[in-house]
């Protein structure tokens, strides 16, 4: 996939800007707050009709009511426009060569990979954030898998609802039962067959980044006994026999104590604990070959490259790192990729250089 | 902004209504007041008429002003099948097909948890009271495929097998003349469990 050109009005600091990048490496340089990760957020939110920060409320510029985002992708050699138009209250119109669409017809989906600097909360956050990663970042590949999400945590509500107000004898609980190990095998089973897609292509570009040097494992811990066989029957039986043995357990801590929105997912570097024993540079290296391999899972899946966004990572890698990635990206990903200067040996990757200086945008090199 | 009391008492009243918030309330009492006073008044009266009037069948729990209503008492149903929905609006739904000649009966909602509503809640007895005459051969499940409609078929099927009575589940899957090209992934993935040999 490719951007050809984007034009954004009155989104966050930028009143307007027709930007036509290169299709290969675009380096976006300035100083703080002048609005590179802004640009970012707005190819992010052409592609997929939403932005990548917490807050994505403001994104309409403080002096304006409605902010609007065009921007003509090439996909599989065909052009796709995309309008969005947004106003105060976060309200959004979406069309796609003139026609109202849905944000599931943008061509973000499995087509921009995104790496920020908070992504390293992947190896050593709260087990949420992993999880949160492997189901949308990678399940979006699999749209039933998202599906049978959706429903799975609409069950695990009901059904801790039931354990809250302490209905457990209710005869309906039962098929709250039913449906919980039902839903929960799906998604395990789905998310194990995602991770057996994902996890070599993990390891096997982790290898390339410390030159072999270090193995990289990367572990699902499941609440639930899993083989390495994914049938879902099997994993319901699994389910059924789990929630004898904790029956007791949720009725005392009124919630649903197993299943896949429970699980965790670690890192293993020469069988040791990232967690504990990475260092910064290390972890940095997971987070890397992670969005790598999800550059290549979307290339299998696709048979076209993702875009590669990079917000102020690149110049926290060693020199040895930027060069693996830049030399893996140049000549077929476009990327975007922040930073305050390019420097050194890196700034011969670069195709484009712009400067961005209080929203606006300068082609320098 | 205050209205007088019997104004704003109509705007309150208005907005209980589902898909009405304060500003289209406000919107349609006042359309009521400037209007000619029978428009009001007519309104007033249908209501009242219906609410008197309509109660729900003593055998299915649809809304009827006659009791049996007209489908369960009708000589040309067959009254061996028995559609189960959520809620008066899908026999009027299945009604437009015109090729169902079964009977109904209406639950009155899902089992949910979060909003309260069990077993004894949904409309359930009544419809197992019909069920022990021996009349029934079969019990169509045609609840809503979302996690509530597909647990309370579930629950219905498990109430109902042991009686040894066919249960069905209506299927789901591809509207009809739609184009496979623009059936989403998750519609097709259902059509696809859900297939048929064909004979």
């Amino acid at each position: 996939m490719i951007l050809k050109s984007i034009s954004i009005n009155n989104f966050r600091n930028y009143n307007t800007l027709h930007w036509e990048p290169h299709s290969g490496i675009n380096f976006i340089t300035g100083f703080n707050a002048q609005g590179k990760t802004n640009l970012l957020e707005s190819i992010f939110f052409s592609g997929l009709g939403h932005s990548f920060r917490k807050k994505a409320s403001d994104v309409v510029n403080w002096q304006s009511r409605d902010a609007s985002i065009k921007a003509t992708y090439q996909l599989n050699n065909i052009d796709m426009d995309i309008s969005i138009y947004i106003n105060q209250d976060n309200v959004k119109k979406l069309f796609i060569n003139g026609s109202e669409e849905k944000r599931k017809f943008l061509p973000g989906h499995s087509g921009i990979v995104l790496f920020k600097p908070d992504d390293l909360q992947i190896i050593n956050g709260p087990p949420s954030v992993k999880r949160d990663f492997i189901d949308h970042d990678i399940g979006i590949i699999e749209p039933l898998y998202l599906r049978n999400l959706i429903q799975y945590r609409r069950v695990v509500e009901q059904r801790n609802n039931l354990l809250r107000t302490g209905e457990r004898h209710n005869d309906s609980f039962q098929i709250w039962d039913e449906s919980f190990y039902q839903y929960g095998a799906k998604v395990l089973a789905g998310r194990i067959k995602l991770l057996k897609k994902y996890i070599p292509l993990v390891r096997k570009t982790y290898a390339c980044i410390t030159g072999g040097l270090e193995e990289l494992e990367m572990k699902y811990l499941s609440t639930l006994r899993i083989t390495d066989k994914i049938d879902v029957e099997q994993i319901i039986l699994e389910f059924m026999s789990e929630g004898k043995i904790r029956q007791r357990e949720e009725v005392y801590k009124k919630q649903t104590i197993f299943g896949p929105h429970r699980d965790d997912i670690i890192f293993l570097i020469n069988n040791k604990d990232a967690r504990y024993y990475a260092s910064q540079g290390q972890i940095r290296s997971i987070v890397l070959a992670l969005k790598t391999a999800q550059i290549n899972l979307f290339y299998n899946e696709n048979g076209e490259y993702p875009i590669l966004l990079l917000d102020d990572v690149l110049m926290e890698l060693d020199e040895q790192r930027q060069q693996y990635l830049l030399k893996l990206i140049s000549n077929h990903i476009q990327s975007f990729i922040t930073t305050t200067a390019p420097v050194g040996k890196i700034s011969k990757y670069a195709n484009r250089v712009y400067l961005i200086n209080n929203g606006m945008l300068r082609e320098v090199i | 902004m205050q209205y007088a009391g019997a104004v704003s008492r109509l705007i309150v009243e208005l907005a209980r209504l589902p898909g009405i918030g304060t500003k289209t309330a406000q919107r349609l009492a006042f359309f009521l007041l400037n209007a000619p006073p029978e428009v009001a008044v007519s309104l007033a009266e249908a209501i009242r008429e219906a609410r008197e009037k309509v109660r729900r069948c003593s055998v299915c729990g649809d809304f009827t002003d006659v009791d049996p209503c007209p489908v369960c008492s009708s000589e040309t149903r067959n009254n061996g099948v028995i559609c189960v929905v959520q809620d008066p609006r899908d026999v009027a739904a299945i009604e437009k097909y015109r090729g169902y000649k079964g009977v109904y009966h209406v639950l009155h909602g899902v089992l949910s948890p979060l909003a309260g509503v069990g077993p004894q809640e949904l409309n359930i007895k009544s419809l197992l009271d019909r069920l022990s005459g021996g009349a029934v051969q079969e019990v169509i499940l045609a609840t809503n495929p979302d996690v509530e409609g597909d647990a309370t078929a579930l629950y219905l099927a498990r109430l109902i097998k042991p009686l040894g009575i066919k249960v069905t589940r209506i299927a789901h899957g591809l509207p009809v003349g739609a184009h496979l090209e623009y059936a989403d992934e998750v519609t097709l993935g259902r059509a696809i469990e859900g297939r048929r040999e064909i004979e």
